[in-house]
């Protein structure tokens, strides 16, 4: 009846789009735009922040081009000369999921042993 | 866990429609994000299609079908549902996805109202599809919330009112969905946190000691409602010191305004804090989970989303 876009498809991944996409700077060396589909503000600045903890990244911002878009654009940039070798952002990106997740069981646990006094 | 922190997290109140827990350990960007999640992306059940079948009451068709919607149905047993445009067993709806409810109320006799509340919504499922009778309408508005009692010792959520004669019959269908998708499936009416200590506070033994007696006032009035003149010092005022209010950029460019004026520095009255030591939050549901589960929910929403974007970098 309408061309309305259907109101779950802000949030469902529609089949065939890849959910992260990275896109290297032609540039800057070791730098690059994460593409996230079907992201917004809660995982981006989370992400974010966490990469700004770690050292060996120089750079990270994220936005989310229009309210019609349902992706977020991460750009990070990372060191080149570390101490641990090579350290591409993905691998930055890697380490700030897995520290995120992990906070987060520990989040979840502590709320499911947690009883009010 | 390279740069990993070790949060807490202490639930210090919780009952059906009401919570109290704090986090430390963290920062705003976890705060946020749990705030965030608990609001939109934590899913219920929700009057999602409306068939009138009927309808003689004063109210239009849309408008009952719209404050159908916003019933919350008790939905802690969300998970046994899946989404109706993923669901595999039907094309349009079954009892895998969605519940069935009808209304039927015919105002007889010489009563010269009929309310026509969520106790009228009544399930039409099969007795054998038994988990969609544990989706029941919330009764109430979180008014027995304090005392506990369970929802249905409510008088009902008002949907209408018919006069003699009237007549409504209405089939319903709940479908589970989240927030982002419209208001009505979210869970949570409010989900606030406060940062403690605030960003900015100022220095009142330093202001008390550089301020005559005028600029304290001035200031006081000038605060609005944020600082009160007893016994010629300045305090804090209750909506502050209880977390109401907070401190506005107005009032600490006057501070320090008045504060250069004394010869003072304006460096010296404000203390700046960059890391929270804890966020106190305030959960309040609709009634169609507890609040305590939907934060047990929520977390375990935002780690598949980082998860699943884990799955995803290569
Ligand atoms: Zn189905």
């Amino acid at each position: 009846m309408t061309n309305a876009p259907e109101n779950y498809e802000a949030w469902v991944l529609p089949d065939g789009v890849e959910k992260v996409s990275y896109v290297p700077d032609t540039k800057i060396e070791n730098c690059g735009v994460f593409r996230l589909e079907r992201e917004d503000h809660t995982l981006a600045n989370l992400l974010r922040m966490q990469l700004i903890r770690d050292p060996d990244v120089l750079f990270v911002g994220y936005k989310h081009p229009h309210p019609l878009d349902h992706h977020i654009e991460l750009r990070v940039q990372t060191s080149t000369n570390t101490r641990a070798g090579k350290y591409m952002p993905p691998e930055a990106v890697r380490v700030a999921l897995m520290d995120l997740s992990a906070e987060i069981s520990r989040l979840a646990e502590l709320a499911r042993r947690s009883r009010p006094s | 866990m390279p740069f990993g922190r070790n949060p807490g997290l202490d639930i210090k109140e919780s009952s059906r429609c009401y919570m109290n827990f704090s986090l430390n350990g963290t920062d705003v960007s976890m705060a946020n994000a749990i705030r965030r999640t608990m609001i939109a992306e934590v899913p219920t059940m929700a009057i999602d299609l409306v068939t009138v079948k009927e309808n003689t009451s004063a109210l239009h068709d849309e408008y009952i079908a719209h404050r159908l919607g916003l019933i919350p149905l008790y939905s802690e047993n969300v998970d046994r549902f899946d989404y109706g445009f993923d669901c595999e067993k039907c094309e349009d709806y079954c009892a895998y996805c969605s519940v069935s409810f009808q209304i039927q109320v015919h105002a007889t006799g010489d009563t010269a109202v009929r309310n026509v509340t969520s106790k009228d919504i009544v399930c039409t499922n099969l007795e054998t599809e038994e988990w969609c009778h544990d989706v029941k309408p919330v009764h109430d508005s979180g008014d027995d919330a304090e005392t506990g009692a369970d929802s249905d010792g409510g008088n009902g959520i008002l949907i209408a009112r018919l006069s003699s004669s009237q007549r409504l019959d209405i089939r319903c269908i709940a479908r589970k969905g989240i927030a982002k998708d419209h208001a009505k499936w979210s869970p949570m009416c409010t989900v606030s946190y406060r940062i403690v200590p605030p960003a900015v506070e100022l220095v009142l033994e330093k202001l008390n000691s550089l301020l005559e007696q005028d600029a304290k006032e001035d200031l006081a009035v000038y605060s609005q409602g944020l600082l009160k003149v007893t016994n010629g010092f300045l305090q804090y005022e209750e909506p502050f010191l209880k977390g109401r209010i907070g401190i506005t950029p107005d009032t600490t460019r006057r501070a320090g305004q008045l504060a250069t004026q004394a010869g003072g520095k304006p460096s010296d009255i404000v203390r700046y804090n960059p890391e929270p030591e804890r966020f106190d939050f305030t959960a309040e549901t609709t009634g169609s989970m507890t609040p305590r589960f939907a934060l047990l929910m929520a977390l375990d929403i935002l780690k598949k989303r980082v998860d699943n974007v884990m799955a995803h970098i290569h």
